[in-house]
């Protein structure tokens, strides 16, 4: 048996021991507070054959997600360009950063929705706003880990521009942007969920605010498991982004 | 042919620190040997760095007149995760077969083994190679051939010397083993330089 294949069953072994458990508490919990395993298969599979589902919850907020991830990254990746090049500019920049990264993610959605009056812009600037200085912070840490002798060497060598990118650029650079960018999306995810239940905009969110008002907590429960779906789908296709490598 | 020309050349890393050299001259022309020595320290890779556009230093005349250096550096920097092949394809533009050259430097297996692999020895080969597949008017060589067996050093100087006679290529050697000089050519000591020629 592979690593591959016995890391999958150790994974699966795992899923299996949680779901067990899952049962047995159920088995002594009113479905209202613990709906049993089966009965949240059955909800996930009504809620994915719902065609209502995916134009009305799944795809508004996937969209605003990748809106918002998108203006994070267009904005955090040439601050972190421009911070790795002067100091003085990373100093000048600093204090927004920090208050980004500091600011409870609550606090500032709130304070979103009272700027924007709710809606998908609101949803896209929460995510961006909470998103930027993660990848301001990777692109001039990606930056930083270049090969300094390396480079010098493509430079002096004249390799063009595109293998240097491609060959000694990338690799040192996605070693910080790569984990950024899987941290991003799951947190997009949260981000745009929390935001989505705090303002009442339609999506994942308001399909989450909309189950705990009528006591669906099987519809709840799915909910979460379609989530929990999403983000491991998305974490396992950007670890397999081409591009990781070492120096010397 | 001048290759190139620096007079009264000094070059400070800091500028409040002391210079790596100062008041520097030195001319080097097509097919010149020049040998640089000194102690630790003294300015050899610096000077090196300055002749080959890496380094600007103060100077009162600053002339450059070669397309692309030849730059053996005193580590091999080859791209740990690319083949041997690969890192010489990649400052090739001739698309030369690369085995001729590989296997004068007994190197001939080595074209798909990735550079992470390679002993100190056999990555300083290939950096060798490399320096001199861009078709270089001018090589510098900083303790580039220092790893190498006496087997392998007189190859990898046999290759230098047939192409310095194909191309007329100049060559700046630092070595801190005056025994193992490829060529005696000029001689420029940099504990106490000054102008040489």
């Amino acid at each position: 048996m592979t690593a591959w294949k016995r890391n999958l069953l150790a994974f699966a072994l795992g899923c299996g021991l949680l779901v067990g458990a899952w049962q047995i508490v159920a088995w002594q919990t009113l479905p209202a507070l613990l709906p049993a395993p089966m009965t949240v298969a059955s909800a996930t599979v009504a809620l994915l054959a719902d065609p209502a589902f995916w134009s009305g919850a799944l795809a508004p907020s996937l969209l605003r997600m990748a809106g918002g991830l998108s203006l994070a990254i267009a904005a955090g990746i040439p601050l972190g360009i421009i911070g790795h090049r002067s100091c003085r500019v990373a100093a000048f920049l600093a204090p927004l950063r920090l208050l980004l990264m500091g600011i409870p993610a609550p606090i500032l959605v709130i304070l979103f929705i009272l700027w924007t009056r709710g809606g998908t812009w609101t949803v896209i600037l929460s995510v961006a706003a909470l998103l930027m200085p993660v990848f301001q912070v990777a692109v001039a840490e990606g930056l930083r880990a270049v090969d300094p002798q390396i480079d010098e060497m493509a430079r002096l060598f004249r390799v063009p521009l595109s293998k240097r990118v491609r060959h000694v650029i990338w690799p040192a650079f996605w070693t910080a942007l790569g984990p950024a960018l899987r941290i991003g999306v799951a947190n997009g995810l949260r981000v745009t969920l929390l935001t989505e239940l705090l303002s009442g905009a339609n999506g994942l969110g308001d399909a989450v605010q909309t189950a705990q008002t009528y006591l669906q907590t099987d519809r709840l429960f799915a909910l979460v498991l379609i989530i929990l779906a999403l983000v491991a789908a998305f974490d396992a296709a950007l670890a397999r982004l081409p591009g990781t490598g070492g120096r010397a | 042919m001048t290759l190139f020309e620096g007079a009264n050349m000094t070059l400070r890393y800091d500028a409040a620190g002391a210079p790596a050299f100062s008041d520097l001259s030195l001319s080097i022309r097509k097919g010149d040997c020049w040998f640089l020595s000194g102690p630790s320290g003294a300015g050899k890779t610096s000077l090196l760095r300055v002749i080959a556009g890496l380094e600007t230093p103060d100077a009162t005349r600053l002339v450059r007149r070669f397309e692309r250096p030849g730059f053996a550096f005193a580590e091999p920097r080859l791209l740990p995760d690319l083949t041997v092949a690969q890192n010489l394809s990649l400052v090739r533009s001739d698309g030369r077969d690369m085995m001729p050259a590989l296997s004068q430097l007994g190197l001939q297996d080595m074209a798909d083994r990735p550079a992470a692999t390679l002993s100190k020895g056999q990555a300083q080969r290939v950096a060798l190679l490399r320096a001199l597949s861009t078709e270089p008017d001018i090589l510098l060589l900083d303790e580039a051939l220092g790893g190498l067996d006496a087997g392998r050093w007189e190859a990898a100087r046999d290759m230098i010397c047939r192409e310095r006679k194909r191309t007329g290529l100049a060559i700046i050697e630092v070595t801190h083993d005056p025994a193992r000089r490829l060529f005696q050519g000029q001689s420029l000591s940099l504990d106490k330089a000054r102008e040489t020629r």
